[in-house]
């Protein structure tokens, strides 16, 4: 577990635990993790080591019971509601397994809502949209909805919005889940590609050995510990 | 049945606001039709017992000429009348006999002139025998009871106390009655008497026995008396009233406690035949006549209750309806929360069949449990026998609508998934568009078909039952306008979205893309019908407050109205005493001549006569709702010639515009008159005092009239050589006066107080009104339903918002992870709720106050308001409330939302399900 001072992403002694009692259910049990500026890190661990809580946590969709998570410099676990919003809208970006588009828009206007959070002007806006789409290889489909998209198409129209913003962190969770191998593939080389090409810090958990070993290195979770931090050549 | 019991749990909110639409509704129509069984018992019982003449049934009878002897005794009475009396409650037919109290019977004399020291003008007498079951019960102030004729031969008579000071005769004294052939016959009053019972029904047959009365014009007034014969007293009058001379009547009171609506067709079945044949009833005499209203009233009263069955069956069929659709709405949002399911035991091989009768059984429990308590309530809320044919209605579909779209969902989820081919899209998309224009073409087609044949037709028949199809053409019509509406909101919401589009901000984009992509046409069509139902009502409901007052105005004329039976000059005096009180603020005298005869004017024969001073008229009517009447001030100009010209003249008058510039003459007393129309009548009193229509309207100087009348007759007298009428003589005298002002009725009550004429508060009219069995019972149903659908409404949107809740959730909580406010996502819920609901609610509004302007006339709203003619639509502020309400319910919807989803963690939401 390198540490680092200028971690995009410090997590010291995180705790998160759900249900009380008997039933409770230990997810992080003091999770130290620094992920450093630029740096892709692939989360691993079986279904119900921790991971997606972890993301949760670093991404400000969780609070942890115990613990400090910084990320780029601001203290999450503390943060008010308001406060966890604007991080998610400045800071953060998500991809999820199920893709998490929003089925009423088109691929144009998913790609664009974080842009539209931030009240962009609209003709910037639009040229951003066109350049992200044109990056993920979907500039044909931007008027087709999601349900009007395979499911590799779907994904990468979620990196492109997760890319909208230029977030400094990319929270990925199992982002090639449901995709079949090949697909997978082209969506793990898009967000190798992506964090590389934009600059940014990626989070990605995942089970994939490929996307592991296209990480800059691996932390493994095991029933709410990280008990190992490989790196990768 | 565990599988089935957990689903049934998983879902319980849906299954339970089906059991209410079904409870509520079954409740509101098993209730209904007792309840308005009750006030159909109630409305006919109070015709009856009000009629004015009663609606006893007469027997009447001569004795026929030559069958008297004089020397007969007070059996010959009995026999004639106390035994026939008898024997005609035996003869009556069984059904009437428990509607029928026991007879008076009365043996009366043709009308004979009598003149005493007293009464010098002379009256009229009558001599007359009662009975009821025995003779009248009196004490004999002074003298006997008469007898048979003494040595002198006169008949032998007893005067009340009353009677005989108004005569001016006591026991003993001997007087000369003169028969119609001017014959004397003579009589002696044995007796003066007093009534023991003077309210002894007995004596209503003859009241003039106990009581004088006055009759005839009041110019020339006529004393009316009648002296008692005693049964041994009978037999001589009638042998001095040969031939013929004695009537006898036997009346048989009718208790209408003893009435009901059901049994009203067949007594006036029974009652026809009666009269058709009385020798049924075994009457005596030569020729026996029965007679009675009650026929004509049960008749009446039946087709004002036939009327408001119809009424009724089109609210309850628009509620029926209305709760129809929610219960489709609810069985959809059932399958729609189960789609998963669904589609996982379809995938396993269920048939649709299996999928759709256990969704039946389900569907059985929850309608049945709702119909049980429905009824249970309906039941309690009015005990009777239960309309089963709604009950059925809304069962049925109730039980049958799950199972279909269980069964439709699943199979649509075998091919749930979108082709990504354009061509197919298309071709699907082509399939479905025919498929839903075709039906949409069909129920446009019906409800228009429905509408036309309720305008046509009308939807009151008195005969029966509303016809189902028509009493459910404002359903269908609202159904096929929601439809039409419908067809106009992706266009609008596509246009609203085009503006988003081009915002910086994403929450209207959010909103209007889920709005365009959520809004489904059932619930839309649903909401559509029973907004605009309810709004329907509301202005029915307006429309009939409005009506009924506007029905006072046209019934009264006026705050209040004195009315005399005969015209009467003293009451210019009376109009000028009242005009005078405290609260008055205008009153004026006039003479209301109904059915007078018009010549020359082809398709009217006869017309309303109002003969007004029209200045003061006029100044009356300014204070009326009929307004200022410039028209009055025409004919008073025109008058002023005719008024004192000598010579006979035209009359001007205010004619229907259609008659202007005919040459009409009109009948007044034995005169004809010719009319000079001058210009056209202004809005005026519609109706009679009784609710009647006034028809086709003359106005008149009522000096003029005076004066073209006389000259008229005089100019004749002088052609023929006959007596010219005398100067002043009463032509023209009023019969009415109109009084407006807070204290009108007051006032006329106490200056009529000595004149005897009739007052009529337009208050007091309004409220008889209002407060009639049927009218009230009909106003409550229409608030009742208004109720009903409005809360349908409501069901309807939080169903609908329901429905779309967990997409809502899905994509608010995906915007919430890119960083959307928490309450700016409220506001998208808002944004995508609030509209389609607005304009559902809104063109509801609209919808339903069409449908009112539509249907106020074949609905015959104007046996509610009581007014002549169709009454004019008034919607009530409280009849746009619905659109309110709704926007009230979204937002109540999205504040629970909120509130349940501050409670879901973001990251659990988008994990895999």
């Amino acid at each position: 577990m390198t540490a680092g001072a200028g971690a995009t992403v410090r997590l010291r002694g995180v705790h998160r635990t759900f249900g009380h009692g008997r039933a409770a259910v230990h997810a992080l049990r003091g999770v130290d993790l620094d992920v450093a500026p630029g740096e892709l890190v692939a989360l691993v661990g079986r279904s119900g080591s921790g991971k997606t809580t972890l993301l949760n946590v670093v991404g400000g969709l969780d609070r942890p019971d115990e613990g400090s998570v910084l990320v780029d410099g601001t203290e999450v676990a503390t943060l008010t509601e308001d406060g966890q919003d604007e991080l998610r809208r400045e800071r953060v970006a998500f991809v999820f397994q199920t893709f998490g588009l929003i089925p009423e828009l088109t691929a144009a206007e998913n790609v664009g809502l974080p842009l539209r959070l931030h009240e962009a002007p609209a003709a910037q806006r639009e040229r951003r949209v066109e350049l992200l789409l044109e990056l993920v290889g979907l500039t044909a489909h931007a008027l087709q909805r999601p349900d009007e998209l395979s499911g590799g198409q779907q994904q990468r129209v979620a990196i492109a919005r997760a890319l909208a913003a230029s977030p400094r962190l990319l929270v990925a969770d199992e982002p090639t889940g449901q995709l079949d191998s090949e697909t997978g593939l082209s969506v793990m080389a898009l967000i190798r590609g992506v964090v590389e090409a934009e600059g940014m810090t990626a989070l990605v958990a995942t089970h994939d050995p490929v996307m592991i070993a296209l990480a800059d290195r691996a932390v493994h979770l095991v029933d709410g510990l990280l008990v190992e931090d490989v790196g990768h050549g | 049945m565990t599988t089935g019991w957990r689903a049934a749990r998983a879902d319980l909110w849906p299954l339970l606001v089906t059991m209410l639409v079904v409870a509520l509704t079954v409740g509101i129509t098993v209730a209904v039709p007792t309840r308005l069984g009750e006030r159909a018992d109630t409305a006919v019982r109070t015709a009856v017992a009000l009629a004015d003449p009663p609606a006893d049934l007469v027997v009447t009878s001569t004795y026929g000429p030559g069958n008297s002897d004089a020397t007969a005794d007070a059996t010959d009475t009995t026999s004639s009348v106390d035994d026939a009396a008898r024997a005609m409650v035996a003869a009556m037919p069984r059904s009437l006999r428990p509607v029928l109290g026991p007879p008076t019977a009365a043996a009366s004399s043709t009308e004979l002139g009598i003149s005493t020291a007293r009464l010098p003008a002379g009256g009229v007498l009558w001599m007359t025998y009662l009975w009821a079951g025995h003779e009248p019960a009196v004490r004999w102030v002074s003298g006997a009871a008469p007898g048979r004729p003494g040595d002198d031969g006169a008949v032998q008579l007893g005067l009340s106390e009353a009677v005989a000071q108004s005569l001016g005769v006591s026991a003993g004294d001997a007087v000369q009655t003169i028969k119609p052939d001017r014959s004397v016959v003579p009589v002696l009053v044995t007796g003066v008497f007093e009534a023991l019972d003077p309210h002894d029904p007995v004596w209503a047959a003859r009241p003039e026995v106990l009581r004088p009365t006055v009759g005839g014009p009041s110019t020339a007034p006529t004393t009316l008396v009648a002296g008692l014969l005693s049964a041994a007293s009978l037999p001589a009058a009638r042998a001095a009233l040969e031939a013929d001379g004695v009537t006898r009547t036997f009346r048989f009171p009718v208790d209408a406690q003893a009435l009901d609506h059901e049994h009203s067709a067949a007594l006036v079945r029974q009652l026809a035949a009666l009269e058709a044949s009385p020798d049924v009833l075994h009457a005596p005499g030569p020729a026996p006549r029965v007679t009675t209203q009650l026929d004509a009233l049960l008749t009446q009263a039946g087709e004002r209750v036939a009327a408001t069955w119809s009424q009724a069956t089109v609210l309850l069929a628009g509620l029926a309806g209305g709760a129809l659709l929610v219960l489709l709405v609810a069985a959809d949002l059932l399958a729609r929360r189960r789609s998963e399911a669904l589609r996982t035991v379809r995938a396993r091989g269920a048939t649709l069949a299996g999928i759709a009768g256990r969704a039946a059984a389900e569907s059985a429990v929850v309608v049945g449990l709702g119909a049980a308590v429905g009824v249970m309530v309906g039941l309690l809320a009015a005990p009777g026998p239960v309309t089963w044919v709604w009950v059925g209605l809304v069962a049925v579909v109730g039980v049958l609508a799950p199972p279909s779209f269980a069964a439709w969902t699943a199979a649509r989820s075998e091919a749930r998934r979108v082709s990504t081919d354009r061509h197919q899209r298309r071709l699907a998309r082509r399939v479905r568009t025919v498929r839903r224009a075709a039906f949409e073409i069909a129920l446009l087609v019906l409800a228009v078909a429905a509408l036309a044949a309720l305008r046509r037709r009308g939807a009151v028949s008195a005969s029966g039952p509303a016809d189902l199809v028509l009493a459910a053409a404002p359903v269908l019509v609202a159904a096929a306008g929601a439809l039409v509406l419908w067809r106009a909101v992706p266009p609008l919401l596509g246009g609203v979205l085009r503006v988003a589009r081009g915002s910086r901000r994403a929450g209207p984009l959010l909103a209007v893309a889920r709005a365009r992509s959520t809004s489904a046409a059932l619930p839309f069509v649903a909401l559509v019908v029973v907004a605009s139902l309810a709004v329907l009502c509301g202005a029915l409901a307006g429309t009939a407050r409005a009506g009924q007052s506007a029905g006072s105005w046209d019934a009264v004329g006026a705050d209040a109205l004195v009315r005399t039976t005969t015209p009467d000059p003293s009451l210019q005096v009376l109009a000028k005493t009242v005009a005078g009180a405290d609260g008055v603020e205008a009153a004026a005298a006039g003479r209301v001549q109904a059915r007078s005869q018009l010549f020359g004017v082809p398709g009217v024969d006869e017309v309303r006569v109002l003969a007004v001073d029209p200045a003061t008229y006029e100044t009356l009517l300014s204070r009326t709702p009929f307004g200022a009447a410039p028209e009055l001030a025409v004919l008073s100009d025109a008058s002023q010639a005719a008024t004192t010209g000598a010579a006979p003249g035209r009359l001007p008058a205010l004619v229907a515009a259609d008659l202007l510039g005919s040459r009409p003459s009109l009948r007044w007393g034995d005169v004809t008159i010719d009319l000079d129309p001058v210009g056209t009548v202004p809005a005026l009193p519609a109706a009679t005092p009784d609710g009647a229509p006034a028809g086709a309207t003359v106005v008149v100087d009522r000096a003029a009239l005076a004066a073209v009348v006389t000259a008229v007759a005089t100019e004749r007298a002088r052609r023929t050589g006959g007596t010219p009428p005398r100067a002043g003589q009463a032509v023209a005298d009023p019969n009415t006066v109109w009084v407006v002002g807070p204290g009108a009725a007051a006032a006329a009550r106490t200056a009529s107080a000595e004149s005897g004429g009739l007052v009529l508060a337009r208050t007091q009219w309004l409220a008889d009104h209002r407060s009639d069995p049927l009218v009230s019972g009909l106003l409550m149903l229409v608030a009742l339903v208004a109720a009903a659908c409005a809360g349908l409404a409501v069901l309807v949107v939080v169903l609908d918002a329901a429905a779309s809740a967990p997409g809502r959730g899905r994509s608010l909580a995906t915007a919430r992870v890119l960083g959307l406010r928490r309450h700016d996502a409220a506001r998208v819920a808002v944004g995508e709720l609030v509209p389609p609901t607005l304009v559902a609610a809104l063109g509801g509004t609209v919808l339903g106050v069409v449908l009112a302007g539509a249907i106020v006339a074949p609905l015959a709203l104007r046996l509610v308001t009581g007014q002549s003619g169709n009454p004019a639509v008034a919607v009530p502020w409280w009849a746009l409330m619905p659109a309110v309400l709704l926007a009230a319910t979204v937002l109540v919807v999205v504040a629970v939302e909120s509130t349940s989803r501050r409670r879901e963690s973001l990251g659990q939401v988008l994990r895999v399900r």
